[in-house]
């Protein structure tokens, strides 16, 4: 007589392993133990008959066809494509702002910075002595010699800062002119005129420049503010002295020849022209034309981008 | 060129060359959505998302079984839909508006096969959908892919990302829930596949 718990426990332990045994994939002791089952049970031979039914019904189940293709549109690419067309774009947008913000920076330096270093010469306060006099040790610098003398001149002691970046005072300019920055002063051994001071904004090359002239002609005199009288009555240069007005450099420029009425200079002394500083009023206007098309791009290529990016995020594009 | 080349040159980019494996692969995917899902315009909209998303995403198929990797998009697609579906349940305008003797959306009569054979093959088709809407999505998709797509149990476990023996258990789960659905509603099996018909 059989136990009903092991035999019920048989047909559970059988019925697990149909699915498997219907595979095949039954391991040999287990599919020879179900098969001893199998041969001995009814109930397990009718299960395994309906799960083999069950399996055939799935197997003839008729095959549903689309009614349309699944092709992809040509134009349609992989996620990564899109996305490096994507960082172009983006990147091409932050530069065009980055530039836009850029020449607006200029714009406003020009439109209120520029305006202040054009009128400084004419609207400058009174420098303070100590400024003024430190001017020579500014020199002195750059040429030895001439600082060796304005050392022994120069009562007050220097502020180096203050010196690299104070402007000459217009008394200095009455009386010499100078080469503009950068430009490489007149070696000739006949030039025996006091230089004379053509202002331009910038300071210290300035007065390098007419300090080097100062030594080359032999002259112990100090460039700049030579007196002390000259200092605190800094007022802008008449236009007897410089005929031309300081606040506009490139005009100014020709001027020299007539600011020095002294004839072995005027032989010898070359017309060294500024550089040729674009005015405001040239630079300004095509500062203005380049914000203009910046906007545009900037605003074109953001519009770009944010397509693309919407088109990307829904697999459009 | 073979699947390894297409696979290649859809991954550069190649539009073309993904299309020649969505010819090879349609089929079953719209099929395996089909059955998931019970459905055949929602079967289309299925195979449409997981071929679309299989090509965004082709760079990120690192070799392997391409007909897994597709049928694991198209498994994901169908367990998204039926969670929607689950959670706002619709009735489809289109099957409230088709003749109950019309054949569903997706079925059609081959030319070969008579209209006899037709209209059993549509009553075993019903009686097999209503069996597999009443299994759970996990059993329902194993039981569609050995099954019915006849894939081998290493393939359905790489395509459902599960391990041989949790297909092996889902499988003989679902085919015992089927046949105990099948044996009781076998009024809704035609008579000629019947289990009773001893024909099996």
């Amino acid at each position: 007589m059989s136990n009903p718990q092991i035999e019920r426990n048989g047909h559970e332990w059988a019925e697990e392993r149909l699915s498997d045994y219907i595979d095949d994939r039954l391991p040999f002791p287990e599919r020879n133990r179900l098969e001893q089952h199998l041969q001995g049970c009814e109930r397990c031979q009718a299960s395994l008959a309906s799960l083999r039914w069950t399996v055939s019904l799935l197997k003839r189940a008729p095959a549903p066809t689309p009614s349309r293709s699944f092709f992809l549109p040509v134009e349609q690419k992989p996620a990564g494509v899109p996305l490096f067309g994507l960082a172009a774009l983006r990147f091409a947008t932050a530069l065009a702002t980055l530039l836009l913000v850029s020449l607006i920076g200029i714009d406003l330096i020009l439109q209120f910075g520029g305006a202040n270093a054009t009128a400084r010469p004419a609207a400058r306060p009174l420098s303070p002595p100590h400024v003024a006099l430190s001017q020579p040790s500014a020199s002195s610098a750059s040429d030895q010699s001439v600082g060796a003398s304005s050392a022994a001149t120069a009562p007050l002691p220097l502020t180096p800062g203050a010196a690299a970046t104070v402007a000459p005072p217009p008394a200095a300019k009455a009386q010499s002119t100078v080469a503009p920055a950068g430009a490489q002063p007149f070696r000739s051994a006949g030039l025996t005129s006091t230089p004379t001071y053509a202002p331009i904004p910038g300071g210290s090359g300035e007065r390098t420049a007419s300090a080097k002239s100062a030594t080359e002609n032999g002259s112990p005199t100090r460039p700049g503010p030579l007196t002390l009288g000259a200092v605190p009555t800094a007022a802008p240069p008449e236009p007897t002295q410089t005929p031309t007005s300081p606040a506009v450099p490139p005009t100014a420029t020709p001027a020299p020849a007539t600011a020095t009425p002294s004839p072995g200079a005027l032989e010898s002394k070359p017309v060294v022209p500024p550089p040729s500083a674009p005015s405001t009023s040239v630079v300004l206007p095509a500062v203005r034309i380049g914000e203009l098309a910046l906007l545009f791009l900037a605003v074109f290529l953001g519009s770009l981008t944010v397509m693309v990016g919407r088109r990307s995020r829904t697999g459009k594009g | 060129m073979d699947e390894k080349a297409y696979i290649n040159a859809a991954q550069k980019g190649d539009t073309a060359a993904f299309n020649q494996l969505v010819r090879i692969y349609q089929a079953l995917v719209y099929r395996t959505a089909f059955r998931v899902l019970g459905d055949g315009p929602a079967a289309e909209d299925a195979t449409q998302d997981a071929l679309v998303s299989a090509f965004k995403n082709i760079r990120g198929f690192r070799g392997g079984s391409f007909k897994a990797w597709l049928l694991r998009i198209i498994t994901n697609t169908c367990y998204d839909k039926l969670r929607v579906k689950q959670r706002r349940p619709t009735a489809s305008l289109d099957a409230l508006m088709l003749n109950p003797e019309d054949p569903p959306p997706g079925l059609e009569r081959a030319p070969s096969i008579s209209p006899q054979e037709w209209a059993e093959q549509r009553e075993l088709n019903a009686a097999i959908q209503r069996g597999l809407a009443t299994l759970p999505a996990d059993q329902r998709v194993t039981l569609v892919l050995v099954d019915i797509e006849g894939l081998a149990y290493e393939e359905v476990a790489e395509s459902t990302g599960a391990n041989v023996g949790t297909v092996k258990s889902r499988l003989s789960r679902a085919r015992a829930h089927l046949r105990d659905f099948l044996v009781a509603q076998e009024e809704l099996v035609p008579s000629h596949y019947r289990l009773k018909s001893g024909r099996f």
